[in-house]
């Protein structure tokens, strides 16, 4: 009796925060920048709930799925799209690319049961090196992209002016998000997606029901993949312009905090916990951000004000989730 | 023959470093002499960090991640140092001194921490340095400072760069350099790093050493048996972090500049690619494994950047592809290990 | 004079008394056996005596225990130890990537004080290697063991980390008392005879030794005294003189009852599951080189004390583990560790562990049910173009003719599992595994946990489907009679092997020799 009163006044003084925040970030005029905010940053939250769901817990190698995207969009560039059709090829690019290395990371990680988050996020560190080194090397042309005066090979920020910058706008965007989350809940209500739910949180029990968790494990980091393919690309339309090089190091753990902040947790999370995170966070560096301004006058606290935000929730949900039964 | 394979098989990681190592040397064609006098001083600043990874992984827990703490409490103890105007080796053992506690009450919280998500223990190691990496972040960015030295104009905020002029090479250069053949020895940095390898020899003999040893072998029955796990494994941390503290005050001593953003940031993943390089585990690491290691990353680290110039006209090149193999080390090791702990 | 003296003992988990009125007693410097089936109490037994947490936790016991004459109530392992007793249970306390000394002389280690240890207190203390290596090498020898000491345990048999268990516990100087739990069932013919001496020494010794096994073989070779337990209660202590084996083999099983059950149909004898030379190996158990031709309508019994492989058959059967060796269903061959093929095939599983394996507790009722069905037969699906979307309609109408078929108490389809008594938990088993209109059902430990009313229901429900569905039933249990009630022809496993296939109203004495002894070797 007395567990859920008290789970009904915490939910309660939440509302009442959240409320009062909202009223705040309305009154300052700030509300639309909480709209674009939501939509830039959605699909990348929504990213992680199938690889959650399929087992494999916290996707911290979805830089992979970023890179992918990344490299849709400057071929994209690179071949003189511009609008719509710009945004478009980049995306089938970045689909295609995100499924075949989705399968290979997929496969490795199962390989490492037990010690994904660790193993997902060196194996994101050392490809977002690798690609450094290609965004140097590959023979880009497009005079947008590379550098002017001396250096070789790509700008570490790519205008999209010219391109897919701000294409589809703030409702633009929302919009995309409100349609991949259908689609991911459409497909949790198939035959796979039930299978691949059951994989990953009994794998005994889905054993015993003829279902081999190896298989769905993959298919969850492959959607995780390309879910990152396509929010790195709706990111960078938004904010209009393409970050290469080390950007998308620690861009997974933003994604990570944000599925936290929405109640999941290592081993459940679904659509709702994303679409609650990402309201929930970035609501709170809209808010943050000029409170922050007018007692500091220093912006780079609001960043890492973010870093704390973010690796706090991420540190709270493996302490909760608590020890790993050895051997 | 067969025992050359046999040492490949065994070591592999190592042996791979150093054909990369002497490829590159031989590629990037540096003059010998400087080469020898940057590897030793390469090695005489990061080889105390290194080795203080030894004991946790003796415990069990993997790579301490959270060693980035450590290298944070050494910074603090600096910046004091600075503001108190001690210079020399005074300066640099006043350091020690001030990083002790605060390196201990941190060991402590994060010991606690990893007893709960034991297991889990490096990823929690590696969110725990970057909580910790952003909560120094708003300190140092908004606590109010009224010294010229460390603060900013304005009164809010400490620098950026710190000049650590005052004690620089303090420890090198105590009592003074030893030259042999013109390459330069900071004797007395190194007698320390030697002491730190006596001392966990000595340690992995006592009775707390072979408590901490049989946790990490198979925490289930050492806790079976009696041993409290949860003590001891606080405690290896607690020296972890302490070791880090100290080896991040030598680091700097010899750099001469306090980065106070990035200083720490990447050195918890450039001690453990150094030691897992150097041919240890995750369950199983000694001081040879932290020399050998230090050694060949460091090669690396020399020779890459010049290499990628020689090659491909870029020095940036050959930074990413050593920052690329010292990640790609580490998850080779974390494959690794998985395998080995299934075929049980 | 008795070592220790049991009066009156009792346990009960919640209402169920699993141990009632137990009293004997061991007398000083006497081998002692305790005998007796799977429930029988002696494992419960020997964890009050060594004072295991799990009692304490569960409410404690009744009755009197008396160590050398002094009424003693045990509470914690360090109680039992400083009383003097030790144990050396199945489930070995021995750390692999340690050497055979280490383990010795785990959390016990010789020390040296030094200089610092002087300073910083007495963990500081270096550990005396070599003295322990000398202990460690006398105590081997002595235990007429020529085990290298140095070696890491991980590479020992499992005989030989029994030896090392024994000799850490011989190696205290007050022990009084050692409890060997299921001790010969790890050894080799050369182990057993190494222990053998060994306990005969330690008795001269006077020190006692209580044996706990299912092994008439060893009872009588070993013991000089035998107590009897048979479901939790005591069945009287004899002198190893004083009566024969086929006496024991009756104490331990019990009353001849009815048998058969009259069937109203003929089995046929067209073979349906052929398992043709199966080894498997799964943790602590293992299968060896088993074959059983299992025919069309019968009802197979699968019998053996735990641990002696029936389990490991069970998740070989369902395809939950990998195996050598050959299985047919009818004509086709079934894949190895694959689950799915399994079923494809006909075979459907519910497993003894119901709460990890059997039913999933967070799902609700209908879910647990069709889950399985739908994704290897492709049931309760709507098809829009190629995608299958999950019919939950269908899927809950078919649960709700399941809960009438079977009898399954709950307040509706949409319900959680785990809200469900576990013999409704277990009738949620069966429908999952029904659902997916199997050839063959193989039920492991399907009454245990399960309350006497369900048990019935459940015997009724496997019993109809038999007769009127024609669908073969493997059923594997460790409670003897349940079984001889049930099937037509049983085989038990020991060892992990076939020791026996019988027919159900064969005698308890054959039942009971064929339990308790290895395949005969010739």
């Amino acid at each position: 009796m007395t567990e859920k009163f008290k789970d009904h006044i915490l939910t309660f003084i939440l509302g009442v925060i959240f409320i009062c925040v909202m009223y705040f970030v309305v009154a300052n005029g700030i509300f639309i920048d909480f709209l674009n905010r939501v939509g830039m940053n959605g699909i990348l939250v929504l990213s992680m709930v199938p690889a959650i769901v399929c087992g494999v817990g916290l996707n911290f190698g979805v830089s992979i799925g970023m890179l992918c995207g990344l490299l849709g969009g400057v071929l994209s560039i690179e071949l003189g799209f511009s609008g719509f059709i710009a945004f478009i090829f980049a995306i089938f690019v970045g689909t295609i690319l995100s499924i075949i290395t989705g399968i290979l990371y997929g496969k490795i990680l199962n390989t490492v049961k037990g010690d994904e988050m660790m193993v997902g996020t060196y194996a994101g560190f050392s490809i977002v090196s690798l690609m450094s080194i290609f965004w140097v090397i590959l023979p880009f042309k497009s005079p947008d992209m590379v550098w002017t005066i001396g250096g070789k090979g790509l700008r570490t920020t790519i205008s999209l002016e010219n391109s897919f910058g701000g294409i589809l706008g703030t409702f633009g965007n929302i919009a995309l998000f409100i349609a991949m989350c259908l689609a991911l809940y459409i497909f949790f209500n198939t035959k796979q997606g039930i299978a691949m739910k059951t994989a990953g949180i009994k794998p005994k029990f889905a054993l015993n029901c003829g279902i081999k968790s190896e298989k769905y494990r993959i298919i969850g980091i492959v959607l995780s993949n390309v879910l990152g393919a396509l929010g790195i690309l709706v990111y960078s339309s938004a904010y209009g312009f393409i970050q290469l090089y080390q950007a998308p190091l620690m861009m997974p753990f933003s994604a990570v905090a944000g599925v936290l902040l929405g109640g999941a947790t290592i081993k459940k999370a679904s659509i709702h916990n994303a679409i609650l995170g990402v309201c929930v966070f970035q609501l709170l560096m809209t808010a943050s951000t000029p409170i922050i301004n007018s007692i500091f006058q220093d912006s780079s606290l609001s960043d890492s004000l973010r870093m704390v935000i973010s690796y706090g929730v991420i540190l709270y949900a493996l302490v909760k989730q608590g020890g790993r039964r050895l051997k | 023959m067969t025992s050359i394979k046999n040492i490949f098989k065994n070591y592999t990681v190592p042996c791979v470093f150093l054909i990369l190592g002497i490829i590159g040397f031989f590629i990037a064609d540096l003059p010998i002499k400087m080469f020898i006098n940057d590897i030793i001083e390469r090695i005489s600043r990061n080889f105390f960090i290194v080795l203080s990874l030894i004991i946790p992984i003796m415990a069990g827990m993997g790579i301490n991640f959270a060693l980035t703490v450590g290298a944070m409490t050494g910074q603090l103890a600096l910046i004091f140092v600075v503001i108190l105007n001690i210079s020399g080796t005074l300066g640099v053992f006043t350091a020690f001194l001030i990083s002790l506690p605060i390196s201990a009450i941190f060991g402590i919280f994060i010991g606690l921490i990893m007893n709960r998500t034991k297991g889990r223990e490096m990823i929690t190691g590696l969110i725990l340095g970057y909580f910790f990496s952003g909560i120094y972040q708003l300190i140092i960015l908004s606590i109010p400072v009224s010294n010229s030295v460390i603060g900013v104009e304005g009164g809010r905020g400490v620098k950026s760069t710190i000049d650590l002029g005052i004690i620089k090479y303090g420890l090198d250069r105590f009592p003074t350099y030893i030259r042999i053949f013109g390459i330069k020895l900071p004797l007395f940095t190194l007698i320390i790093c030697s002491m730190l390898c006596l001392f966990i020899w000595y340690f992995s003999k006592t009775k707390l050493g072979q408590d901490i040893r049989l946790t990490g072998m198979d925490i289930k029955t050492a806790e079976e048996k009696g041993i409290n796990v949860n003590k001891v494994r606080i405690i290896a941390i607690v020296l972890s972090t302490i070791f880090a503290g100290i080896g991040q005050i030598i680091s700097l001593q010899n750099i001469g500049t306090l980065s106070t953003f990035g200083s720490h940031e990447q050195v918890s993943m450039y001690a453990g690619a150094s030691i897992l390089v150097g041919g240890a585990s995750i369950k199983k690491a000694g001081c040879m494994n932290a020399f050998i290691g230090t050694l060949l990353f460091y090669i690396l680290f020399i020779v890459a950047p010049k290499s990628g110039t020689n090659i491909f006209g870029d020095p940036q090149i050959g930074e990413f592809f050593r920052v690329f193999i010292a990640y790609g080390v580490i998850v080779f090791a974390l494959i690794i290990n998985n395998k080995k702990n299934k075929s049980y | 004079m008795n070592i220790i003296e049991f009066k009156n003992i009792g346990k009960k988990y919640g209402d169920k008394y699993v141990l009632k009125d137990i009293s004997f007693s061991v007398k000083k410097g006497e081998i002692h056996a305790i005998l007796g089936e799977n429930g029988a109490g002696k494992s419960t037994l020997m964890n009050i005596v060594c004072g295991m947490p799990v009692i304490e936790k569960s409410g404690g016991y009744e009755g009197d225990i008396l160590v050398d004459g002094e009424k003693v109530y045990i509470k914690t392992p360090i109680q039992s130890t400083k009383l003097g007793i030790g144990i050396a249970k199945q489930e070995l306390s021995i750390i692999d990537t340690a050497t055979v000394w280490e383990n010795i002389f785990i959390n016990d280690e010789i020390t040296k004080s030094t200089f610092i240890s002087k300073i910083l207190g007495k963990n500081m203390k270096v550990i005396d290697k070599k003295s322990m290596r000398e202990e460690s090498q006398r105590l081997m020898q002595s235990m007429g063991s020529n085990l290298n000491i140095e070696c890491l345990c991980g590479n020992l048999s499992i005989g030989e980390k029994h030896f090392v268990e024994i000799a850490r516990e011989i190696k205290r100087k007050n022990i009084k008392l050692l409890i060997f739990d299921e001790p010969t069932a790890v050894f080799t013919k050369e182990e057993s005879i190494i222990f053998g001496k060994l306990i005969r020494e330690l008795k001269e010794k006077g020190i006692s030794i209580i044996f706990i096994t299912h092994k008439l073989d060893e009872v009588m070779d070993y013991s000089d005294r035998i107590t009897v337990l048979r479901n939790g209660k005591y069945k009287g202590t004899y002198e190893n003189n004083g009566i024969t084996k086929e006496e024991l083999a009756r104490l331990m099983i019990g009353k001849e009852l009815n048998y058969p059950i009259e069937r109203s149909f003929t089995t046929s004898s067209d073979t349906i599951l052929s398992i043709k030379n199966v080894s498997a190996n799964s943790g602590n158990e293992f299968i060896e080189k088993v074959s059983l031709d299992i025919k069309k309508g019968e009802i197979f019994g699968i019998a053996g004390v735990s641990g002696q492989g029936r389990d490991t058959l069970g998740n070989v059967l369902g395809g939950m583990i990998d195996y050598t060796g050959e299985i047919y269903i009818g004509k086709n061959i079934v894949k190895s560790g694959d689950s799915e093929d399994s079923i494809k095939k006909g075979i459907s599983y519910v497993s003894s562990d119901r709460k990890g394996t059997g039913v999933y507790l967070a799902g609700s009722i209908y879910e647990n049910i069709c889950i399985s069905a739908m994704h290897t037969k492709n049931r309760f699906v709507k098809n829009i173009g190629f995608i299958k979307i999950a019919d939950r309609k269908a899927m809950k109408e078919y649960a709700k003719t399941c809960v009438d078929n079977l009898n399954i108490k709950c307040q509706s389809v949409n319900q959680s599992v785990g809200e469900l008594s576990g013999g409704n938990q277990q009738k949620v088993a069966i429908a999952k595994a029904l659902a997916l209109n199997p050839t063959v059902l193989v039920v492991s430990d399907v009454s245990r946990g399960v309350d006497i009313g369900a048990k019935n229901n459940i015997m009724d429900i496997l019993k109809s489907i038999c007769e009127n569905d024609n669908i073969t039933i493997v059923m594997i249990s460790g409670d003897l009679n349940e079984l001889r009630s049930m099937c037509d022809r049983i085989a038990v496993l020991n060892e992990g092997k076939v020791s026996a296939i019988l027919s159900a109203d064969e005698s308890s004495e054959k039942f009971g020799m064929a339990i308790s002894e290895g395949v005969k070797k010739n």
